[in-house]
Parts: C-alpha cells; sequence; structure tokens
C-alpha cells in the first residue's frame, strides 16, 4: 500500500543521518471529538530534525496540526487527543515511552513550554515573585538569599525593569509584553535545553513583540538553546528562525533553512502562503490573489496530496497518491512536483 | 478641502473616564482620548494606528456612539451629532455602522445567520417580513455567501464566513461609513486577503467610507488612503498612507514602523528601540506626551506641548522637530 511506502522512505532517508538533539519521526496525533466521536487526524506523519543552539518554526493556518505538534512533543495534549504512533527522541530518550512521572521531571528541567495567553502559566493569585521561585526551589533546590538573587538574575536577563518590585506584583499589576516576558523567565528558570514557544508574540503589540523576539535571539546565543517557535506569522519566522516547516492538513509539506523557504519556496502551498504575507501580489487589478478553497476536513479520508484540490500545479497522479518526501536542494518538500518520474 | 469632501468630523474631542483604585481613594480621571482633531473624507480608507491603550478603540466607540463625548464635537455631513437624541440619533446610527475583530464573539449563537443579518432591518423597520428577507438573501450575495445558508448558526460557517456575516449586517441599512475595528486580525492569511478583496468591492459599489482600526501596519499600509496615528489618547501624526510609511515625521510614528517584522531573513533593518513603558493615562506627561520615551526629546519638549505642525497641506505631525532638527544633534535614522 502506497502509505506504507511512503512511510518506508521517510525511515530510510531519516535512519541514514547522525542522531539529532530532537528527532520527532512520523508523529502521528488524533483528536476525538467529545460530541460525534468522529477523529480527526490532526498531526498524520510529521518529521524533523532539530540540533542544539537552533530554532525551528513551524508555520501555518489555524487547524493544520502546527500547534499539536508542539504540545505532542512536551506532552501536554488536552484531553480528547492522543498520540497515536511515531518517535520523539530527546537525545535518543524515547518522550512517548516515558511514564508520566518521568516526564513531569522532564518538563522545566530539560524541556519547557511558553503558551500565547501568559495566564496559562501564572497563577492570578500569587505574587510574581512566588511563581519565579517554584523552579528554582523544586528542580534546582534554592532558598533564601541565593533564590532572591537568582530570580532577580532571571527577571534582568528578560530585560524586566525594577526586578525587586516585580516580585511582589500580582499578574495582573503587569502590562501584556512584561507578563510574556516573566513567563519566559519562569520556563528558562530550571535551565531547559529545548523551549517551546506557541504563539508567544501574537497578543503583544508591534514593538513589545519586537523586543520580545531580540530577547529569544540573545537567549539562544547565550544558553546555546534550542527552540520550537509555533507561529502562523512569516514575520516571527523571519525574524528569528533557522529552519522552517510548513504544516498543511496535518503534513509537514516543506522543511528548509529559513533563507531557503524565502527565497525558493518548494512546496506549492508555501508558495502561495508567502505571496499573501505581504499581500505583494494582485489579479492584475486591485484584488490581492488568495488561495482559493479551503483545507480538507480531517475527519474524512484523504485521497492523494492533501493540497491538490487547491494547487495550481496539479498532476494526475496528485489526485491518487499521496506524496513521499523529496529532498530538493538543502530542503524538502512533500510534492509530486519534485518526483523524477511522477505525472 | 478635497473633491469629496469630508463625511465625519471630530473636533477637539475628548473622553474622560473617572476611575478610583480602591474603595476609599478618591476618584480620579483617565484621560483615554484628549483632544482628537479627526476628518473622514468620503470614499476614503483612514487608517488607525497605534498600541494597546493608546485610545483607539475609545475614540472609535465615540464615534460610533456608544459612549458620549466629555467634551469636543463630532459632526457628520454637517450635521453636530454627538449630541443627538431620539430620531436624529437612529438616523445617525444607520449610517455608521461597526464591523468588530472577532467574529466568534460578535455574532449571537442563538440566532441564524439570517437573522443576524436581518436584526438591524427589523429594529429600525419599515420592511415587510418578505422584503427582509429578500433583501438579506441580496445581503448574502453581496458578501460572497450563499443565500442558502440563511439558516444556519455561525457555529457552522468558518472564520472567513462568519466576517462575511458581520460584514452583512453591517452594510444591511446602507451605512456610509464603516467602522472597521481590526477586521483580519483573527483570520488566516488566505482568508485575509479575501476579506480585504471583499471590502474593497464594497467600498467601491457601494461608495462606503471606512475607519479601519488595526495594529497590523502592513495591511494598513497597503489598503489606506490616508494613516493617523495614536498616541496616549491623541493624534501624534496624519497624514497619506505613503508619506506616512516611506516618510513618517514623529519620532514614535518611525519607532512604530521600525519594528514590523522584516518580510525576508535578510532584511534586517533599524529598529528604534523606545525607552520603557507607555505612561498611564492618569499621569500624563507635561509638554508633549511622548517626551519620556522620545530619543531626540530636549527641555523644550517638557513644558512646551507640541502644536499640530502642518508638514504639507495633508501631513501633520505633534512634534516639535517635525520640520526642524533638534539642536542638540540627536539625529533619528
Amino acid at each position: 500500500m502506497n502509505m506504507i511506502d511512503t512511510q518506508a522512505k521517510r525511515k530510510t532517508t531519516v535512519s541514514q543521518d547522525p542522531p539529532a538533539f530532537l528527532h520527532v519521526d512520523n508523529l502521528r496525533t488524533e483528536i476525538t471529538s467529545r460530541r460525534s466521536g468522529r477523529v480527526v487526524r490532526a498531526v498524520n506523519g510529521v518529521s524533523f530534525r532539530l540540533e542544539r543552539g537552533r530554532i525551528l518554526g513551524i508555520v501555518g493556518e489555524s487547524g493544520c496540526g502546527k500547534s499539536m505538534t508542539a504540545y505532542s512533543i512536551i506532552r501536554l495534549l488536552p484531553r480528547s487527543a492522543r498520540t497515536v504512533g511515531g518517535r520523539i527522541e530527546l537525545e535518543g530518550v524515547d518522550l512517548l515511552a516515558l511514564r508520566e512521572g518521568e516526564m513531569a521531571k522532564l518538563r522545566g528541567t530539560r524541556i519547557a513550554m511558553i503558551f500565547q495567553d501568559p495566564m496559562m502559566t501564572l497563577d492570578p493569585l500569587f505574587t510574581i515573585g512566588d511563581q519565579l521561585a517554584e523552579p528554582l526551589r523544586k528542580h534546582k533546590g534554592l532558598s533564601g538569599g541565593p533564590l532572591r538573587e537568582r530570580m532577580l538574575e532571571l527577571l534582568r536577563q528578560f530585560s524586566i525593569s525594577s526586578p525587586e518590585t516585580r516580585l511582589r506584583q500580582y499578574p495582573h499589576e503587569l502590562s501584556g509584553g512584561m507578563l510574556q516576558r516573566v513567563v519566559g523567565a519562569i520556563a528558562l528558570a530550571a535551565d531547559p535545553e529545548l523551549v517551546i514557544a506557541d504563539e508567544p508574540t501574537t497578543a503583544l503589540d508591534p514593538t513589545v513583540q519586537a523586543q520580545y523576539l531580540d530577547l529569544l535571539d540573545n537567549l539562544k546565543k547565550s544558553r546555546d538553546l534550542s527552540l520550537i517557535i509555533v507561529t502562523h506569522d512569516f514575520g516571527v519566522a523571519a525574524r528569528l528562525c533557522d529552519d522552517i516547516l510548513v504544516m498543511y492538513a496535518g503534513r509537514a509539506v516543506e522543511k528548509a533553512p529559513v533563507e531557503a523557504t524565502f527565497d525558493t519556496p518548494l512546496h506549492p502551498y508555501t508558495q502561495a502562503l508567502l505571496k499573501l504575507v505581504n499581500l505583494s501580489d494582485t489579479d492584475g487589478g486591485d484584488h490581492f490573489v488568495t488561495i482559493e478553497g479551503s483545507p480538507p476536513d480531517l475527519s474524512e479520508p484523504i485521497e492523494g496530496c492533501p493540497f491538490a484540490p487547491r494547487c495550481p500545479h496539479k498532476m494526475p497522479i496528485c489526485a491518487d497518491e499521496d506524496p513521499p518526501e523529496f529532498a530538493v536542494d538543502s530542503g524538502a518538500a512533500s510534492c509530486w512536483l519534485y518526483s523524477e518520474t511522477a505525472t | 478641502m478635497t473633491v469629496n469632501g469630508d463625511i465625519l468630523q471630530l473636533e477637539d474631542v475628548a473622553k474622560r473616564f473617572s476611575v478610583r483604585r480602591s474603595p476609599f481613594a478618591p476618584r480620579r480621571s483617565i484621560r483615554a482620548v484628549d483632544g482628537v482633531n479627526l476628518t473622514v473624507r468620503s470614499g476614503e480608507t483612514l487608517g488607525l494606528v497605534g498600541e494597546s491603550g493608546c485610545g483607539k478603540s475609545t475614540l472609535a466607540r465615540l464615534i460610533l456612539k456608544l459612549h458620549d463625548v466629555s467634551t469636543g464635537r463630532i459632526s457628520f455631513l454637517g450635521q453636530q451629532v454627538h449630541d443627538a437624541r431620539g430620531r436624529n440619533l437612529s438616523r445617525y446610527r444607520r449610517q455608521v455602522q461597526a464591523v468588530f475583530q472577532d467574529p466568534f464573539s460578535s455574532l449571537s449563537p442563538r440566532m441564524t445567520a439570517g437573522q443576524i443579518v436581518a436584526e438591524p432591518m427589523i429594529v429600525n423597520g419599515g420592511l415587510s417580513s418578505r422584503e427582509t428577507d429578500e433583501r438579506v438573501a441580496d445581503l448574502f450575495d453581496k458578501v460572497g455567501l450563499n443565500p442558502a445558508w440563511m439558516e444556519r448558526y455561525p457555529h457552522e460557517f468558518s472564520g472567513g464566513q462568519r466576517q462575511r456575516i458581520a460584514i452583512a449586517r453591517g452594510i444591511s441599512l446602507n451605512p456610509k461609513l464603516l467602522v472597521l475595528d481590526e477586521p483580519v486580525s483573527a483570520l488566516d492569511l488566505s482568508v485575509r486577503a479575501q476579506i480585504l478583496n471583499l471590502l474593497k468591492d464594497l467600498q467601491r459599489n457601494l461608495g462606503l467610507s471606512y475607519l479601519l482600526i488595526s495594529h497590523d501596519l502592513p495591511v494598513v499600509s497597503r489598503i489606506c488612503t490616508r494613516i493617523a496615528v495614536m498616541y496616549l489618547g491623541r493624534i501624534v501624526e496624519i497624514g497619506p498612507a505613503r508619506e506616512i510609511v516611506a516618510n513618517p515625521r514623529h519620532p514614535y510614528t518611525k519607532a512604530l514602523f521600525s519594528a514590523v517584522l522584516p518580510e525576508h531573513p535578510r532584511a534586517h533593518h533599524q529598529r528604534i528601540e523606545l525607552e520603557g513603558e507607555v505612561p498611564s493615562p492618569l499621569d500624563i506627561p507635561s509638554g508633549c506626551r511622548f517626551r519620556t520615551r522620545c530619543p531626540i526629546a530636549v527641555e523644550r519638549c517638557e513644558v512646551e506641548p507640541p502644536a499640530n505642525l502642518m508638514i504639507n497641506s495633508d501631513h501633520m505631525a505633534e512634534c516639535h522637530f517635525a520640520i526642524e532638527k533638534p539642536n542638540h544633534g540627536g539625529e533619528l535614522k
């Protein structure tokens, strides 16, 4: 069968490379709708590698599975979702095989998460100091003077003004940009090696967003951090990321170094998206070019390439067979255009 | 001033809210909108940009008469409307409608799409139920929705389709001015372009004027005729979109546009860093309200509020140095 064939190809391309810092292989996560019982294949065979000190941007439109991919890695999926296949290896440790207790120990110490809404992390009833102290006590065994010193140092690293005052303040007393920095400080308190950030700057004003991205960039350099940024914003990707993974309909349709993605996008979907970003293309009149149609329903089986119905380069094979991943120059694309034999 | 003429005029409009920090603290006054002069011209798209808390939403609510002005005048097609009551107020509200950001919370989940679009017409009366139905079907068609979907509920539509329902409702009373509050911020890229195209078509076919409130500077730069930049309750710069983007004169406008994310990983432009945070509207700085964060502020800025400096007949910036250079040599890139 075709799907098995595709998966086999993916496996072989991956196993030839040396082990990566983070290696996600053929990840599959499903969401079961409580009302209808229908199963949505939110993440459907996603594979990628991330090295130390690099930033990977997972980019795509709503419902493409980018957030579910991120939550699958740190195993913080909502109750309705479940990872049903694949491997996630952090320096050889299979995260999906760990017991919940072992995974909980890893969260914070090796992997940390920054959410779009800072109040997902913060409790409104506790001061910033209380909440920043928790990971430092728990994972670093700090208390008293050294604890306070470390907290102030972290707040300063995140360019938070008057840190002594902040420790005594409650979340509602701080601005949105300030809260997102506090959340960053909490995430990095126990020196994790991998940070996963889900749309960390989407709710921020432009000037605050730019400052926050600068901050993440500096932290990556000074701490040799690996970051996964989930975003719908190609501007964030251009500013911050080293590598880009474009998702569509639960699949990774394109992977490439960031400059290659912007210079020579491989997949027709990426090509179309990039024209939409800057509203740079018009139809000759005063209309912006759009992508016709909408993404497929992921609770229905998909025949062939999921982008085929909207694709301007569609070939006969696209309607029948799901394209495997083809290596192209510095990147890879799941698209039949890059097969030498497909028609 | 223009061939088309002005449709909406705001003169020295201010809105103060009275607040207290705790139950026994004295009441203090927040100056959310603080002396705004603004005109919307017939057929144009005026962009209103600024960061959270700058007063742009309060200004929109004043224009929509959801708040009353504290001081100042608003007139619409030459008629004074800020103190309108009764029949005059309803007539004004028919002509000025709004579309909000979040099509998930701005549409009632208990009404069908058809009912949502029909509601303003029912409230205003004058149409039989058959005429209303025909008009709703016509509106669905205008905004690119299948009229057969009138009986469906909002949750059955995608985000882009919901925004189309909100737009259909917004134009149902044949308004002259639409206030668009972040109409595409919650939408995906492909849907965003479709909605912007729809808004353009409607503007041309129905002769609408738009006041577009947004923090998405690339979108504003692409579709607006003019741009107004707001900071701490005041319009600090206003002018033709092309001029504001290519040649901003107010240091805040420069900083704001320098924070726009790059279009390409190699396109690293110099960003202008602003010190500190926006001051509280409870304590607006003396003189120029931007001086506490301004990279070119001098002593004069502390004592003397900048007057409306006209760079040309159509471009205003509230900065002492919008035309002349600061004499201490500090120069903005």
